[in-house]
């Protein structure tokens, strides 16, 4: 330990290409860095992070006995990791390293190039500062319980299912709704391809239910989350059915008696009725029908009936069935919650909710779907089939209003719902729209393909929506008034039928998902990814990974590529059986410990405890996520992090300030 | 109550509009306390040709309503409405407006401290009204019309596009409402001065949409509403609705007289609606 004692530090200034080099004086600052205490060797070059620049540190370390290394590049999130590695191939340990981030943090924000090479002087001399005071930390390895969570029973929570399923893994799948299918099960055919919706996705919603490696809860939510990667203990709450799962048929006879009969279909966007036994749609998986307490004379109004119980031959009505709670050791979770359509009625101008031929893009869909309130066949509400319709893009998305972002898929169904109205009904279909996104295989030749089906396209947001009369002719119509930025005109066009194209926003109790998970979400409520570009799929909770419309909008295409890449990435930290745990974590003194368990109150994962024999809080190495809450809640400077030490913040902090 | 009153230019000289909110607000033991020497606020123009000079207009009264001890100033008119709201909110944003608008008022011999709130006679109304205990009017249907800056841009009193407090105000005094689409288009405003023909046609839209709905009457919130509203009646035989206030309909609502009320100075008669059985 002689050679640590007495430290001997390698720097590394990287040019990266042309990200740092010019605008940061590498050389002067090399030189710089040379001259100060402790720094036996400081060097620069092209690219640190390639072979070449990591074999130059794992050289210096074992030619020069280098014991600290400072490499000066990019942001620690980018190539801490590769760092490390480097240095731990050199025989050293991994924690005597640090990072100086002088390209994100110094040139590509810094205008002068003089000021930038001094301030990328000074952050790197606070590294060698800090790394002074390293100590070596260990990492430890646990083992992992073989088994995912998805979340979600949508297209994406199926996918990832399916696909962790059939690598060998244990899957819980936990939908809240009775059946799951999420939103692809609602639409008749899909974009661009036109696949009808119900031939690819009712044979997996099938597959999902028969797998044997696949647990399917519906009707049910996560409740608690418990531990750490590769060792979660999941709560899951099934909520009563009133119907016992292993008795029912699924004959639906409960449904042919139920008395109580109006009640609004959610699936069908409350454009029909269901009972109050029911499940949502004919081919709901699994086909075990759900009672809605609410709207039930028994369970909700203290009625007498019970008809479904009676009529029930397999006696699985069960109106005492009482929540069930079933705890889940799980090696990784996947998050697949998906996305609900904005509720257009505050834009009041398109005036949904006042005027019945308004209809959002989710009521269109069931409106043009075989099992639909009309049986697949597009008719207005008097039971007339419209003869112009107008599709408003962009209702509630790219609008500072409301939503600021472009939510992907509504330019495209809104040209798939054209497509299906010329062919369906020959009507006139107006789009109204701000730019046609349509990037994606095949989708601009579909929207060259509307246009030559003679859908007109009119530039322009649609200011109001009115059934005020301007030509008597169009008494009993709506009136679309816009402004076409092409023509320079305001158009008004007369129509029998709009169908508002609304943007897509993170599904109701995405927040609660989130806080139990400990998932932070941006600033439109969409789970955030551990990297844009690098690390889509994972999240900064090691172990939880991301899949589907939960993490931004997009088309089923895509969510189909993430669910697989999600259960991908699960798979592979599973099939390792074990996981290195972090060694920047808290660790309390117990000399300095008063006992006054402040910190057991400020740690939000539940990782500490109190040692009642010794009186002093105890740590629990493998739930500790290292957040240093403790740390700064701690009145006798008991609880500190490791690897943030006050010796090696406040080293860095007096280097940066000289 | 006390309310401290900016009647703008044109409520003096409007259709009944003067004698039916003093005769309500007595009735309902509201003190008006006009804002002596008062100016024209500015209107919608002046922001476009002086900011300071706009602003200025209409904080001259908000340093009177401060000499009055006054927390709140009310006005009937929408364009004074939202020409006050807006210098207002440009006074509470911009720092360096602000200083320069003192420093002119200064100079005037005003001072001016804090904004006051700018709130709708509506709004006095609708709080301080009782609710119909009659059913003289249950079968007169009106129509009410907002006008585009009531509720635009600040949408404080309601929403924006469909506000619908008129209708629950006039439902709540005894009068069967219309629902309709018109609500918050445009009169015209004071182009319908310079250009009459442009803006009959947006007039007759309001109209046409009003009486088609079913309404007997409109009722109105501006001064420019009510003249322009009626006014273009005076040269179509179209529908022909009688254009009332607001507060018009709250004095019938309180028992007073027709008469008492400036019933009498409208362009389209009222007389055969309300005295319909
Ligand atoms: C009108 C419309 C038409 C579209 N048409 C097409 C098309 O033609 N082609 C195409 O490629 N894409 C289309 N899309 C996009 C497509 O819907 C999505 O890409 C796809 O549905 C995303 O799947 P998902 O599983 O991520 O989300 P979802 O389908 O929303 O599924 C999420 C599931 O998670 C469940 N869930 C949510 N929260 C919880 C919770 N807390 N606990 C348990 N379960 C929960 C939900 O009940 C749901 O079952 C369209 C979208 C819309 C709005
Ligand atoms: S996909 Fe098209 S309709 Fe949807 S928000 Fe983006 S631009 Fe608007
Ligand atoms: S650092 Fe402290 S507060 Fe944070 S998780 Fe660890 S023990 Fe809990």
């Amino acid at each position: 330990m002689t050679t640590q004692n007495k430290p001997k530090i390698g720097v590394y200034i990287c040019h990266c290409g042309m990200n740092i080099a010019p605008k940061v004086d590498v050389e002067e600052v090399a030189r710089y860095i040379q001259e100060l205490d402790h720094v036996t060797v400081a060097r620069d070059y092209k690219f640190m992070c390639s072979n070449p620049g990591q074999d130059m540190i794992i050289n210096d370390i074992k030619e020069l006995g280098l014991n600290r290394v400072v490499v000066a590049s990019c942001s620690p999130r980018m190539h801490e990791k590769t760092f490390r590695n480097a240095v731990r191939t050199a025989g050293l340990n991994p924690y005597y390293f640090q990072m100086a981030n002088i390209r994100e943090q110094v040139s590509w924000v810094t205008k002068d190039s003089q000021e930038a090479t001094e301030k990328a002087k000074s952050m790197v001399a606070a590294a060698v500062a800090r790394v002074f005071f390293h100590q070596p930390l260990d990492t430890r390895e646990v083992t992992v319980a073989k088994s995912v969570l998805v979340i979600g029973g949508g297209i994406a929570g199926m996918q990832a299912a399916l696909t962790s399923a059939n690598a060998g893994y244990q899957v819980s799948l936990v939908e809240r709704e009775p059946s799951i299918g999420g939103h692809m099960a609602k639409f008749d055919k899909t974009f661009p391809t036109l696949d009808c919706a119900a031939c690819i996705m009712t044979p997996k919603m099938v597959d999902v239910l028969q797998h044997p490696g696949i647990t399917l809860y519906t009707w049910s939510e996560v409740e608690k989350v418990e531990g750490f990667i590769g060792n979660f203990e999941v709560t899951v709450k099934k909520k009563p059915r009133y119907v016992d799962e292993k008795k029912c048929t699924g004959c639906g006879t409960c449904m042919q008696k139920c008395p109580t009969k109006k009640i609004l279909s959610e699936f069908n966007e409350g454009l029909s009725f269901r009972t109050a036994i029911y499940t949502p749609f004919p081919q709901a998986v699994p086909n075990v029908p759900v009672i809605d307490a609410t709207h039930c004379r028994v369970l909700g109004q203290n009625k007498k009936c019970g008809v479904c119980a009676k009529f029930c031959e397999t006696k699985a009505i069960d109106f005492d069935q009482k929540p069930e709670f079933v705890t889940l050791k799980i090696g990784a979770i996947i998050t697949a919650t998906g996305f609900q359509a904005v509720n257009p009625t505050s834009l009041e101008q398109y005036g949904y909710g006042r005027f019945p031929e308004v209809y959002t893009s989710m009521e269109f869909e069931r409106l043009n779907n075989a099992t639909g309130p009309t049986s697949g066949k597009v008719l207005m509400k008097n039971g007339m089939v419209p003869k112009r319709v107008a599709i408003i893009h962009c209702v509630g998305s790219r609008d500072t209003r409301h939503k600021k972002y472009c939510s992907r898929v509504c330019c495209m169904y809104s040209m798939k719902f054209a497509h299906l109205l010329r062919e369906k009904t020959g009507a006139e279909v107006w789009e109204f729209y701000i730019d046609i996104r349509s990037p994606g295989k095949l989708y601009e030749e579909f929207y060259n393909r509307v246009q030559e089906e003679g859908v007109r396209f009119i530039r322009g947001r649609v200011a109001e929506i009115t059934d005020m009369v301007e030509d008597p002719g169009d008494e009993g119509r709506l009136t679309v008034i816009a402004e076409s930025t092409l023509t320079r005109r305001t158009v008004r066009v007369p129509v029998d039928m709009v169908v508002l194209s609304v943007g897509l926003e993170p599904a109701r109790g995405s927040e609660d998902i989130g806080r139990l998970l400990g998932l932070s979400r941006d600033g439109d409520g969409w789970f955030n990814e551990l990297h844009a570009k690098l690390a889509p799929l994972a999240t900064p909770i090691n172990g939880i990974f991301l899949a589907g419309c939960c993490q931004g909008p997009k088309d089923i295409p895509d969510t189909v590529a993430q669910a697989m890449g999600a259960a991908g990435e699960a798979i592979a930290l599973l099939a390792k059986g074990i996981v290195t745990t972090q060694a920047e974590i808290s660790r309390i003194d117990p000399d300095l410990c008063s006992g006054c368990k402040s910190c057991i109150e400020s740690c939000t994962y539940s990782a500490i405890r109190f040692d009642e024999a010794r009186k002093v809080a105890v740590v629990n190495e493998a739930l500790c996520m290292g957040c240093g809450s403790c740390a700064a809640a701690c009145p006798s400077s008991a609880a500190g992090v490791k690897h943030f030490t006050d010796k090696q913040v406040m080293g860095e902090i007096e280097a940066l300030l000289m | 109550m006390k309310i401290c009153f900016y009647p703008g230019c044109s409520f003096a000289t409007s259709a009944g509009y003067k004698e039916s909110t003093e005769a309500v607000c007595r009735k309902l033991n509201i003190e008006l306390n006009e804002i002596p020497d008062w100016n024209c606020c500015g209107a919608t123009v002046m922001f476009g040709e002086n900011k300071l000079r706009a602003t200025t207009l209409a904080a001259r009264h908000f340093a009177l309503v401060q000499t009055m001890g006054f927390e709140d100033l009310v006005t009937g008119c929408n364009a004074c409405y939202a020409t006050l709201r807006k210098a207002a909110r440009l006074l509470d944003r911009d720092r360096e407006l602000f200083q320069k608008t003192q420093e002119v008022l200064h100079n005037l011999g005003l001072e001016l401290d804090r904004i006051p709130k700018v709130r709708h006679l509506l709004e006095v109304l609708m709080e301080a009204m009782p609710d119909s205990t009659s059913d003289k009017y249950k079968t007169l249907s009106v129509g009410a019309y907002y006008g585009c800056q009531l509720t635009r841009p600040d949408q404080e009193l309601d929403k924006g596009w469909y506000p619908e407090i008129l209708e629950h105000f006039l439902a709540r005094i005894g009068f069967s409402v219309k629902e309709h689409s018109a609500r918050t288009q445009c009169c015209g405003a004071s182009h319908a001065v310079i250009y009459k023909n442009e803006c009959q046609g947006l007039s007759h839209r309001i109209i046409r949409e009003i009486a088609n709905k079913g309404a007997q009457v409109i009722t109105t919130v501006c001064p420019l509403c009510q003249f322009n509203l009626d006014q273009a009646q005076t040269q179509n035989n179209e529908p022909r609705l009688p254009v009332t206030y607001f507060t018009q309909l709250a004095g019938l609502a309180l028992g007073l007289a027709p008469a008492e009320l400036g019933l009498n100075k409208l362009l389209v008669s009222a007389d055969k609606v309300l005295t319909r059985p």
